[in-house]
């Protein structure tokens, strides 16, 4: 039950962010609704890697039970690494942005004035 | 539990509704500031502490600014938001 | 275009909702098989890194992993260092080659912009800002170096660190010249590759960890570990601030 609602509250923003790419105009919000899809997947895949009653991926000397109590770690190295890039294309996508506004003097490529 | 997460879950969707729907930029870019805060608390809850340290110094932090920086280049080379 | 924009919204609105719904389908389904959620950590691939047991595949199932015990193939007690740096170092190096591909982009692309007239930051500001970012620096090294024994590592350390260069830059307006960050990133990056070819050449395969383990949980454990995170860190750390400054970027 857990995991259906933290994989839910995941999925949801992947919604939002699909509708929000598909319909706004100004690429500002485009991007905005990238982050949040993006976002919405990372809560989603780790979402996949949790149970009920799972502990941190950390050994320390107060945990004396087996390893197999621990949550998947593979998703969180995964996403570990999807954040970082998730950084680098924003930036990349934003510089175009300002190139975009200094050729056309509008950063709107839908609608009345594109 | 349930609860919580639940009510995290709907806090996340709202707010995404809300970065969406806004009008203005500059509130949508803190809007989405604050889902960015609230799913490493979410990461958190799911015992993903490495992603929730990454995710708060880098996605609430350093995209924010980033967004920031931009919409004040553009306003400084005659972006207005009104027209 | 205008006449457009209802249909385009509705289309939209359709096409969530049907993706929506094939999502319900997934997560509700009640026939026989393995379904999406209910795999357990055996059938997993993380199995063996969970048992430190990936090089052979062989030993004995049950093994308790402990703290205090040497003699490990990896020697971090935080298993997602362990994944990050040493099981699949390989697609760690790849990231790191791609933000220094969107680095290099925004380096390309983003012009300078003219120095406009601004005030100067109040006494208050320019006393408390060095405190803070000493802080912030003294807490991304530790961030950085504890990366196998507690959550953290090269990647948020390293964003840490480019924060403090933010806050500086918003209090003193002063920027480092570019070449720093880029000594820095070269340095490390082939430092990286000096360690995968060192594995290659003692190990037999790309990143192997080829320094001794230590003890599991010891502070100075885990050596290659300790030293290709801290690597990552410094790289992470120069590149972030390089795009930073140019985001600022003035004459």
């Amino acid at each position: 039950m857990e995991t259906i609602l933290f994989a839910l509250s995941g999925l949801s923003l992947v919604m939002v962010g699909i509708f929000g790419i598909l319909t706004k105009k100004n690429i500002i919000k485009i991007l905005l609704g990238l982050n949040l899809m993006e976002t919405g997947i990372n809560l989603f895949v780790v979402a996949m890697g949790f149970f009920k009653g799972g502990k941190t991926p950390i050994i320390t000397e107060s945990f004396t039970a087996s390893t197999m109590h621990f949550v998947d770690p593979l998703p969180h190295a995964l996403v570990l690494t999807s954040i970082v890039i998730g950084l680098g294309t924003t930036a990349l996508a934003l510089t175009l942005t300002l190139n975009y506004f200094r050729e056309h003097k509008h950063i709107e490529f839908r609608g009345d004035n594109a | 539990m349930i609860y919580w997460i639940a009510a995290v879950g709907i806090f996340l969707f709202l707010g995404g509704i809300t970065v969406i729907f806004q009008k203005s930029i500059k509130n949508a870019v803190i809007t989405f500031g604050i889902v960015s805060i609230t799913s490493s608390l979410m990461f958190a809850m799911m015992k993903a502490y490495d992603v929730a340290i990454t995710e708060a110094s880098i996605g609430a932090v350093l995209t924010t600014a980033l967004f920031f920086w931009t919409i004040k280049r553009l306003e400084e080379e005659g972006y207005n938001e009104k027209k | 275009m205008r006449r457009n924009e209802s249909l385009i919204h509705i289309a939209a609105f359709l096409l969530v909702i049907g993706l929506s719904a094939v999502l319900y389908a997934v997560f509700t389904d009640t026939r026989p098989g393995l379904k999406a959620l209910d795999a357990s950590l055996k059938e997993r691939v993380s199995y063996h890194y969970l048992l430190k047991t990936a090089g052979n595949p062989a030993q004995p199932a049950e093994r308790k992993v402990t703290v205090g015990k040497s003699g490990y193939e990896d020697g971090s007690a935080n298993i997602v260092t362990a994944i990050v740096v040493d099981y699949r170092a390989l697609d760690t190096l790849g990231e790191v080659l791609v933000l220094f591909a969107a680095s290099a982009g925004v380096g390309l692309l983003m012009s300078k912009r003219k120095r406009k007239i601004e005030t100067e930051a109040s006494p208050i500001v320019t006393t408390a800002v060095p405190m803070i970012m000493l802080f912030a620096v003294v807490v991304g090294l530790y961030i950085i170096f504890h990366g196998h024994l507690s959550p953290g590592g090269g990647f948020p350390g390293g964003a840490i660190i480019a924060s403090a260069y933010m806050i500086q830059f918003l209090a003193f307006r002063k920027k480092f010249s570019g070449n720093l960050f880029k000594i820095l990133e070269s340095l490390a990056g082939l430092g990286i590759l000096g360690m995968g070819l060192a594995g290659l050449y003692t190990e037999g395969s790309f990143l192997a960890n080829f320094l001794p383990t230590g003890e599991l949980g010891a502070v100075f454990s885990a050596a290659g570990i300790m030293i290709l995170y801290a690597l990552i860190g410094i790289k992470v750390a120069s590149e972030l601030s390089s795009i930073i400054g140019h985001f600022i970027g003035e004459k």
